[in-house]
């Protein structure tokens, strides 16, 4: 077992071009679902928050109910959308990344904007009153208040992060885990572990952990740093 | 109505079955300062917050001139976490749809009108309580305002400061009305133009200068 461990540590020294590509595509894949994904939840958040309509309380339960999707569940409907004999076929999404992409963004949706819906309506009782005494339209105070809570948000899309780069059952099944096409580091785990190759397994898992941590350290100081600034430490 | 800013006319307000405000009737004129002086909650805030718009009347009427721009200091500042020059272009750029490059010069002025040009790059959270509520005064003032209403702004400032914000606002109320909520007797008789003072959920004149 000695081993296995020493075996991951010297593939995870070395950086072999297997790996590379491997942790490449993966980053690839949660960043773009990251990014689509506060485009998407940021606006759907502020209006959730801000605005008053009917059916606001409903639709705010669907997306923290949304939030514990099971990603296999995902999987198994865009795959059925997405496969060629399905309504979305002729866009030949499936075992792409771009349908890896889909799937993470499903998941990572309604993370963002149950959170960061939550981070907004703090903040926006606090400056509600200064906003109608300004005049303030939607698009000035949705602006301001994202500006406002900056750093709660970074925390948020962390989450949102943490989802997309763990993920595994989503994509495996619209990806197909094809090898130098729509391997990434979660599947690529299950793989290289049912083939009994624990130490090119162990070696994927500790890079995946070391990347989300140097992410979250990366973030976590910036944010420290700019509340200190701010005056709020 | 040429001299009025605005005018109340039977205004009740109720909060959860509980009266706050019966029958209000109010006339502010264009210039000097209206205190409204009462207790703990005599329903001071709500009726300032009638005036301001934040709330509408339960009964009766609440009548406007044409026109009419307000701003509103709060009792807490409310300050957004940025610097204090960004602070005042927020408003500028939000309420009175200037550009920034056009802002920029009126925010400095001011700053150096009232002698706080030093705290322009400051973090708001970063002042003392003093100075976020002298801000917080400023930034009502730089939208040019015909009323500015005021909900205790002194309460949580030392003398200094409160003499420091007193001075200001009697200064703009040679141009402006403001309208400014109180429990302070004393400060009430300083710096009335005329006192109405709110008991049983009604509005009682008590003096004019």
């Amino acid at each position: 077992m000695d081993n296995v461990f020493y075996d991951s540590l010297a593939l995870l020294f070395t950086l072999d071009s297997y790996l590379l590509e491997i942790i490449s595509l993966s980053l690839y894949v949660s960043f773009s679902a990251l990014i689509i994904s506060i485009i998407i939840s940021l606006p759907i958040a502020s209006l959730l928050s801000i605005k008053k309509f009917i059916g606001k309380n409903f639709i705010t339960i669907i997306f923290n109910s949304l939030m514990s999707l099971p990603p296999v569940a995902v999987g198994v409907i865009l795959y059925i959308l997405i496969s060629y004999n399905g309504p979305l076929g002729n866009l030949e999404l499936l075992y792409t990344p771009a349908a890896m992409i889909i799937a993470q963004t499903i998941l990572i949706v309604p993370i963002i904007v149950s959170l960061s819906k939550d981070s907004i309506d703090t903040c926006l009782n606090q400056y509600q009153d200064y906003f109608f005494s300004i005049n303030a339209s939607f698009t000035s105070v949705m602006k301001t208040i994202l500006w406002e809570v900056r750093y709660k948000l970074m925390t948020n899309i962390l989450a949102g992060l943490g989802r997309a780069l763990s993920e595994v059952g989503a994509i495996i099944i619209v990806g197909g885990n094809i090898d130098h096409l729509t391997r990434v580091m979660t599947t690529s785990i299950v793989l290289e572990t049912s083939r009994g190759n624990l130490a090119k397994a162990l070696g994927l898992g500790i890079s995946l952990i070391l990347i989300a941590l140097i992410i979250n350290i990366v973030l976590s100081l910036i944010k420290n740093k700019e509340l200190e600034r701010n005056g709020e430490h | 109505m040429e001299s009025i800013s605005l005018s109340f006319n039977k205004v009740s307000f109720s909060f959860k079955k509980r009266r706050i405000l019966r029958d209000i009737d109010i006339k502010l004129s264009r210039t000097g300062v209206c205190v409204i002086y009462g207790d703990n909650g005599a329903g001071k805030t709500t009726l300032l917050r009638l005036m301001a718009g934040f709330l509408k009347p339960e009964n009766g009427f609440i009548t406007y001139c044409k026109g009419l721009r307000s701003s509103f200091v709060f009792q807490k500042p409310v300050l957004l976490r940025r610097s204090v020059e960004d602070n005042l272009l927020h408003v500028l750029m939000i309420n009175n749809s200037m550009s920034r490059f056009r802002a920029l010069p009126k925010v400095k002025d001011i700053l150096s009108k009232y002698d706080l040009s030093s705290l322009a790059k400051e973090y708001a959270f970063n002042l003392s309580g003093g100075q976020q509520q002298m801000i917080s005064i400023i930034r009502a003032l730089i939208t040019n305002p015909n009323v500015i209403f005021c909900d205790e702004p002194t309460s949580n400032l030392d003398v200094k400061n409160k003499v420091l914000v007193e001075d200001l606002l009697k200064e703009r109320s040679l141009l402006n009305k403001i309208v400014l909520i109180t429990q302070n007797e004393n400060q009430s008789e300083k710096m009335a133009d005329e006192a109405y003072e709110l008991e049983n959920c009604k509005l009682k004149k008590i003096s004019e200068r």
